[in-house]
């Protein structure tokens, strides 16, 4: 299978502290990936090497076939996008606005955004359900929305691969699902590889071809929902006995904390 | 309204308040200790743009006074005022920190420091085109950004408590090491009220000659980097993934404003507040995207400083007051109403 995302060996250290031990990891083109763990197990930490906002101390990253840090930052904004965990909204801006500056890496430097940035950014709206939106200070919009607007900017990017960070970790249930359900529209429709860290081991499991389930900065098991998610693999890395359930609806089972 | 209407909207903006700026000056040139027509007013310049109309019957004097005293006074307010709130704009951007501004951090105060040592000790050579004067004003501006920001960052955050503390005690410090080298060096206590509290009292052309350019392509620099600007407030991952080269930016817009504000502090002393009052308005005003705040505040800044220097000529009979305590009584108690505002974020 192509790879979308290919690591090999990644170590990172903060000072002296391995926070990542040896990686490696191949992520498919287009598929869907959850990376599990518990607090300061080195979710976030994987996920900042791999948009390079960290560099690791050792090791490589490939994306589309390149090493990461062979990109120009404006190249590897149009390969990948992410959303982080909290975006300032110190500084008030109108929807739109936040959602056009996704084409930062394709405006040179003394253009302005053309028609086609603009139609560009209204379909990114479209698909998040943002549109009605734009007009909006995005200080005036629900989290709810608000992440939905970051994907939107993501979008705009015209990115192959989106990475999130805890997109739905300050959301009620409904927006949790529904940002979970617009990714997977995403996935499945336009075909973008998503990798995103979770903390809800259910909502991972119902949406994600793939699970890592990480712990103290290594890789536990990597694979399908099923094969990843068993008891023994939960009791090992969150220390909690759970029953797994079939539920009909859901090709993937439930887990339930006993 | 959309994008494109609002960009539209946007020039319409600046054309007006580059209306208003013209009126302001028009008014402010006919204020102040001898009061003249604003028909005089326009008939001198009407004549100075080769309309042959007759103006023999106004006086010599106040000819002299339009032309050679308060328009280049009104000229110079205009282009520090606007220096003075893009770079407040910038700071408050790239701190995202509504309270930056030149003044509150200490770095017109810096930048007075390192002019003040270049008059004292007569270094008065041209180096590379600048004069050493700017040249040291520069150095001072961009060493005390430097020693505000290193003291203000935790990490990757910038602490509001430290920024305004380091700030202040930057301000007081250096305030008072350029009031005692001119005490040492017999400088009369008017002189010092003047140069630490900012006064457009020696506005000429000559001057203005001197720090057109500068503030011409300092704001130019800025304007090329506002697009990062708007994503650099909005996070500074979030904009590193969006394929801005984050610290390379903030660099360079510290470099720029250094320079801006040497050369406007170089030719008025130290004037406060303008920076903070500004942006933030036209901030609520106008929105938040750098490429529209930028010249608004230009013209804003340019309105407010002309308005206060008129005030600070006219408002005491036969006397001058500083121009920086006016900006000060302005600017003062909307300091203080912003740290209110921010005082959760604060603690």
């Amino acid at each position: 299978m192509v790879a979308a995302i290919q690591i090999e060996n990644l170590k990172f250290k903060y000072d002296e502290d391995d926070v990542l031990k040896y990686i490696n990891l191949h992520v498919p083109k287009g598929s869907f990936v959850s990376i599990l763990g518990p607090n300061g197990s080195g979710k976030t930490t994987l996920l900042k090497n791999v948009c390079h906002l960290l560099k690791p101390y050792e090791g490589q990253i490939v994306i589309s076939d390149q090493l990461v840090e062979r990109f120009k930052s404006k190249e590897l904004a149009k390969e990948m996008a992410v959303v982080h965990q909290s975006a300032s909204t110190e500084f008030d801006f109108n929807v739109e606005d936040v959602v056009l500056m996704g084409r930062f890496p394709y405006i040179k430097k003394f253009q302005s955004e053309s028609l086609e940035d603009i139609a560009i950014a209204t379909e990114s709206m479209k698909k998040t359900s943002t549109l009605h939106l734009k007009h909006k200070t995005i200080k005036g919009i629900s989290g709810g929305e608000r992440q939905r607007v970051m994907i939107a900017r993501a979008l705009t990017q015209e990115p192959q691969i989106l990475l999130l960070d805890e997109p739905i970790s300050h959301l009620d249930i409904k927006y949790q699902l529904e940002i979970l359900k617009l990714c997977k529209a995403l996935n499945v429709e336009n075909h973008l590889t998503i990798i995103t860290t979770l903390h809800d081991i259910n909502l991972a499991t119902r949406f994600s071809d793939y699970i890592i389930l990480m712990n103290h900065g290594e890789i536990v098991e990597i694979g399908k929902p099923f094969e990843v998610m068993t008891k023994e693999n939960i009791k090992k890395v969150y220390e909690v006995d759970v029953a797994i359930v079939k539920i009909d609806q859901f090709e993937n089972p439930m887990i339930i904390p006993l | 309204m959309n994008f494109i209407e609002r960009r539209k909207w946007n020039r319409l903006y600046i054309g007006i308040l580059l209306c208003i700026l013209v009126f302001v000056s028009l008014f402010a040139i006919t204020q102040g200790s001898v009061k003249i027509p604003v028909s005089d007013v326009f008939r001198v310049f009407v004549h100075r743009l080769n309309y042959p109309n007759d103006i023999s019957d106004i006086k010599g004097s106040h000819i002299f006074i339009i032309e050679n005293i308060r328009l280049p006074r009104i000229v110079m307010a205009s282009i520090v005022g606007g220096v003075l709130s893009i770079v407040g704009a910038s700071f408050q951007a790239i701190f995202k920190n509504p309270m930056a501004d030149p003044f509150v951090m200490g770095v017109s105060s810096g930048a007075a420091f390192g002019a003040t040592m270049g008059i004292a000790f007569g270094l008065t050579t041209n180096l590379f085109g600048f004069g050493t004067i700017s040249t040291l004003a520069f150095l001072g501006a961009l060493g005390t950004v430097f020693i505000v920001y290193s003291l203000a960052r935790v990490g990757t955050r910038i602490s509001t408590t430290s920024i305004l503390l380091a700030g202040i005690v930057m301000n007081s410090l250096l305030t008072s090491i350029i009031s005692l080298v001119m005490i040492i060096n017999q400088d009369d206590i008017a002189r010092i009220v003047t140069w630490t509290m900012g006064s457009f009292n020696g506005a000429s052309w000559d001057q203005i000659a001197k720090i057109v350019l500068p503030s011409l392509i300092g704001f130019v620099l800025l304007m090329l980097k506002a697009r990062d600007l708007n994503a650099i407030v909005m996070g500074e991952e979030d904009a590193k993934n969006m394929g801005v080269n984050v610290e390379l930016t903030k660099k360079l817009i510290l470099i720029y404003s250094s320079f801006l504000i040497a050369f406007s502090v170089a030719v008025s002393g130290i004037i406060g507040f303008v920076g903070l009052i500004i942006p933030h308005l036209f901030r609520i005003v106008f929105g938040a995207d750098h490429r529209t705040l930028l010249p608004v505040s230009f013209f804003g800044g340019a309105i407010f400083l002309t308005i206060s220097d008129t005030l600070a000529r006219s408002l005491v009979p036969n006397m001058e007051v500083p121009v920086g305590i006016i900006t000060a009584v302005f600017g003062g108690p909307f300091f203080l109403y912003l740290l209110s505002k921010n005082k959760k974020n604060m603690v």
